[in-house]
């Protein structure tokens, strides 16, 4: 090969390997330098937590790595550090900490939600402990022991069950560590040693604390669901929930900002959060769920949401105010008239629940009891008492929240249709054996009980809304309905 | 002017002018024109790119077990051109090793080990021996987990030599255990010991070479027995290997780029340790028996390729113009070539 | 020992045909070598300037009376000193102030004085007012002052803006 040659092929060598180089600083150029969150800041004095934990439990610090507080530097300490003296303080490697973090604790920055959150019914999720529910739970499903001291022990039911929603009381054993019975928990009214009640971590996960996790209606549904409470159900039936489904793939990215506002961040399908928390664009956030709320669904017979306060006297944020402040809400993507029109559906059919079947039900119950016709200091030993409880409890609620989130399938045949067949069907039934047996018992007092049981009964039954049950419909609405269903017979029937 | 820096110069370096302009013009045996014999100098050009590039890496690299794998994740992710320049130095080690296992068959192949050129066989067997011990100190220092039970490995297969056994592990691990001292002294043999060895064998290679001259072929091509100058001619087929190189070491790394493997951890053994592919042969054969088998029939395999130049030379004086020699070479080459392979393909299920 | 055969080509090292083909050669080798050499200049050269400050938590601010600091170190290792001087800074709505703790003159760490009102560095006795500019000693001398970093309260939390690595 001729010199030249030579020259000529080292040449285009070169020119090869410089292309190549060329490509190179293309390649560099392109790499992707947009970071999807910024690095964490780890502080000093959470450098030996964060060295540790990585090994020990990586998902924790990798969690915490994807939250904005690592953006800031804010780490283990500035959460889990204790003072000297608080009861659940402990040496943990050299620094005192606590393992729970409570409300209070975050309210060292989290103030103003701190305090929406305590002074909301969430955060009395606790109450439960003394009520009938939890009649249930300790007594009639599990069971609880007292030693000496009057100790009580807990009920498996309870722990793993009701107190998982609505909140333990945690107690601090002798030797610093958490009982068993009362943690893990995070309900959201439970009550903390430090004396705050609730659990942030409730709806916000730990360790990332992600906005858009918090927004989720499955959030909510971890409690919000289930036979006596379908609102995740609802929820999900609703057009709301329709609406957020189709969407939800594009909206999950755009959620964990700050700012997501109905009508202005986003168009439609409303979530949990949407329209009982959240800002909108008149409204600003508000950590008490109560604060949009005007009816209470929960009790036998509903009522407004300020009525049992104002009775005590207590002076509270107005039921109307409050529903003016949910139609506030609504109206970032619906007309006025749409809203009126639609809370007066929404009354109607807690009015009918009420008057039809809360009212009576309760008279009649608190009746056979009170005049023991069956054992008052005894409850759920008798047939009706479970069939009073599912009543209001379970398919009475359930027909409430349907209407009250829109998912009719709940509010017809989850709900009022099952409330009915549980009236007419089981406690009317099971009311006249409870009378039959008081006038066969033979005890004057009891006969007494069961005749003016069985005239509270008759005057319900044959009140306006109960007395077709006894053929007693009157002609003129007998007459309309057969008319009606001649021309629906005209209309689909087959020739 | 420029005469005068000239002559200063001059008058403070003293050099035969006209000893350089000889060696430098020496006339090249016509033979190394083919491709096949630039399999000597390709890995001396490799070890230098190497020399470049480690010492450009060693600006970054922190060769601590908390620091390690972190420095060379942020070579290889953070700092521009680091990614680049890290596959650059892998390839080009893949390739070095490979053309001194080339160059070695074809110094085999062609009897260029034989009288007077034994010592040359020697210490070339010598430089190959720590152009792979530099493979197995570079790749233990990423501190991945294959870096660090490789370590552990190779630790207990020494210990398996009988008498010094315990005695050559401690050495290499830099005390009972695989730690932080291991990895210091991985470091300092990587950037001090092996480079300096390196050096040291390539200057008496080299000059053996050039005392001894480039050994005949007893070739058939007319153009074999002729001679070409030394520059221009062989120079600028060095600088076309030397482009080509350039060339092909950066395509693989665009096209292949180097990785990292989960970083080290005492606590967890992973699946499936193996060393690089050209300890594939060793691995495969140490799993065919016991620890100590095979320390004994790899030492006594290494001495044999080792001393080969002597056993030729028994062999030819017992069987004159028998092709002996190639057939044990072939079957050396197919047997390692065997090893290999199949430690390949056994991964792969 | 060997026939030395001059090639004829190489006479024609000075032609114009071979000048031109060893012109392009020589500027490619050039080209390419040096374009690699740019590539590893550029990899030992450390990073540009391309400053991101974020803001980072450092404290609460009722931990901090006024005339009280404290010490804390940035993600790059910078060591600051944040004080409550006690007076409203103008237009920030806090009186929190964050200096480098690195004294201009030869590097020492100075600490806060709250009495006097300054910081003081005990190597040559440097001294520098609530603003962190050196009033006295050798600093003052060149005129130097204490590095700053921006300060943001937010509620009780004490935000400092930092460079992040």
């Amino acid at each position: 090969m001729s010199l030249n040659a030579k020259q000529w092929i080292v040449a285009i060598l070169a020119l090869l390997f410089l292309s190549a180089l060329l490509i190179v600083a293309w390649v560099e150029g392109g790499r992707a330098r947009v970071v999807t969150h910024p690095e964490s800041i780890v502080s000093s004095q959470n450098k030996d937590c964060v060295s540790c934990h990585e090994v020990k439990t990586p998902g924790i610090v990798g969690q915490w790595h994807e939250s904005k507080h690592s953006e800031s530097g804010i780490g283990c300490m500035e959460c889990h550090q204790a003072e000297e003296g608080e009861i659940d303080a402990f040496n943990h490697e050299g620094k005192l900490i606590a393992t729970i973090v409570s409300p209070k604790d975050c309210s060292r920055c989290h103030e103003r939600e701190f305090k929406e959150y305590q002074a909301s019914h969430h955060a009395e999720g606790g109450k439960i402990l003394g009520s009938l529910d939890n009649v249930l739970a300790e007594v009639v499903e599990g069971h609880v022991s007292f030693d000496a001291m009057g100790n009580k022990s807990s009920s498996p039911a309870a722990v793993s069950g009701c107190l998982q929603c609505h909140g333990s009381e945690v107690k601090v054993l002798e030797d610093g560590k958490l009982d068993p019975a009362t943690w893990p928990n995070t309900g959201i009214g439970r009550i903390n040693p430090d004396g705050s009640k609730g659990s942030c971590s409730a709806c916000h996960m730990r360790h990332d604390f992600d906005l858009a996790q918090s927004r989720m209606p499955e959030n909510c549904g971890r409690c919000h669901l289930g036979p006596d409470h379908p609102q995740l159900e609802v929820y999900t039936e609703s057009k709301h929930g329709i609406a957020f489904a189709a969407n939800r793939e594009r909206y999950v990215p755009l959620m964990s900002a700050k700012e997501w506002v109905p009508g202005i961040d986003y168009e439609q399908g409303p979530t949990c959060s949407s329209c009982h928390m959240s800002a909108t664009r008149n409204l600003p956030v508000t950590h008490d769920v109560g604060a949009r709320i005007s009816w209470t669904l929960r009790p036998p017979v509903s009522e407004k949401i300020d009525a049992a306060a104002k009775k005590m006297g207590k002076d509270v944020k107005p039921w109307e105010d409050r529903r003016s402040d949910m139609k506030d809400v609504c109206l970032s993507c619906h007309s006025p008239n749409w809203v009126d029109n639609w809370y007066i559906q929404f009354d109607n059919l807690v009015n009918l629940y009420n008057d039809k079947f809360g009212k009576p039900a309760t008279l009649l119950y608190k009746s056979v009891r009170s005049k023991g016709l069956i054992t008052n200091e005894i409850n759920f030993d008798d047939a009706i008492e479970f069939t009073y409880f599912f009543l209001w409890h379970h398919e009475g609620r359930r027909a409430r929240h349907g209407a009250a989130m829109m998912g009719p399938d709940y509010t017809q045949w989850h709900g009022m249709f099952e409330v009915a067949h549980r009236f007419y069907m089981e406690f009317v039934p099971e009311l006249k054996e409870i009378i039959e047996a008081g006038v066969k018992s033979g005890d004057p007092k009891l006969v007494k009980s069961a005749h003016e049981v069985e005239k509270q009964l008759d005057e319900v039954l044959n009140s306006e809304m109960h007395r077709w049950f006894l053929g007693k419909m009157d002609d003129k609405a007998k007459a309309a309905r057969d008319k009606a269903r001649k021309e629906f017979k005209k209309r689909y029937a087959r020739e | 002017m420029l005469t005068q820096a000239w002559s200063w110069f001059r008058t403070r370096v003293p050099f035969d002018e006209e000893l350089l302009r000889h060696l430098s013009a020496e006339p090249v045996s016509g033979h190394l024109k083919r491709w096949w014999w630039c399999l000597g100098g390709t890995p001396l050009y490799l070890f230098m790119l190497q020399l470049l590039t480690g010492i450009i890496l060693t600006f970054y690299y922190v060769p601590n077990p908390e620091q390690a794998y972190e420095s060379v994740q942020r070579i290889t992710m953070d700092l521009p051109f680091g990614w680049y320049l890290r596959s650059f130095h892998k390839w080009s080690s893949n390739l070095m090793i490979l053309a001194v296992v080339l160059h070695m068959m074809r110094v085999f192949f062609t009897g260029a080990y034989r009288a007077p050129r034994e010592m040359n066989w020697i210490i070339g067997f010598m430089l190959f021996g720590i152009t792979l011990l530099f493979g197995f100190t570079g790749y233990s220092l990423l501190w991945e987990q294959l870096s660090y039970w490789g370590i552990t490995v190779a630790a207990n297969i020494l210990a398996a030599t009988p008498l010094i056994g315990d005695v050559l592990a401690n050495f290499l691990r830099g005390g009972t255990e695989v730690n932080g001292n291991t990895l210091t002294r991985f470091f300092v043999f990587h950037i001090g010991v092996l480079p300096t060895l390196m050096i040291a064998l390539l200057i008496c290679h080299v000059y053996l070479i050039r005392s001894l001259g480039v050994s005949q072929l007893e070739g058939d091509r007319p153009s074999d027995t002729k001679t070409f100058p030394f520059f221009p001619d062989h120079f600028l087929t060095e600088l076309s290997i030397g482009a080509f190189l350039m060339f092909l070491i950066t395509c693989l790394a665009l096209i292949f780029p180097v990785g990292m493997g989960d970083q080290a951890n005492p606590l967890i053994t992973p699946e499936h340790i193996k060393p690089e592919w050209y300890f594939f042969w060793a691995f495969r054969w140490l799993k065919l028996m016991t620890d100590t088998n095979a320390v004994i029939t790899q030492g006594i395999f290494i001495a044999f390729i080792m001393f080969w130049p002597f056993i030729d030379g028994v062999i030819r004086r017992r069987w004159k113009n028998s092709e002996i020699s190639m057939f044990i070479g072939i079957l050396v080459v197919l047997y390692l070539l065997g090893l290999t392979v199949w430690e390949t393909v056994y991964l792969m299920h | 020992m060997v026939e030395h055969l001059n090639e004829s080509k190489s006479k024609d090292n000075m032609d114009r045909r071979n000048f031109l083909s060893i012109g392009v050669m020589a500027s490619s080798l050039v080209a390419a070598y040096g374009f690699f050499a740019g590539v590893v200049l550029r990899f030992l050269y450390p990073r540009g300037r391309n400053v991101t400050l974020r803001p980072m938590f450092v404290a609460f601010a009722d931990k901090i009376p006024a005339g009280e600091s404290h010490s804390f170190s940035t993600p790059r290792g910078e060591q600051v000193i944040l004080t409550n001087t006690g007076q409203l800074k103008a237009g920030q709505g806090h009186s929190f102030t964050a200096f480098s703790s690195r004294c201009p003159h030869l590097g020492c760490k100075v600490h806060y004085d709250g009495e006097g009102q300054q910081f003081i560095c005990p190597c040559h006795q440097g001294l520098f007012d609530r603003k962190g500019v050196a009033i006295s000693g050798p600093p003052a001398q060149a005129k130097q002052r204490l590095s700053e970093y921006p300060v943001e309260l937010n509620g009780n939390s004490v935000y400092v803006l930092v460079e992040v690595a």
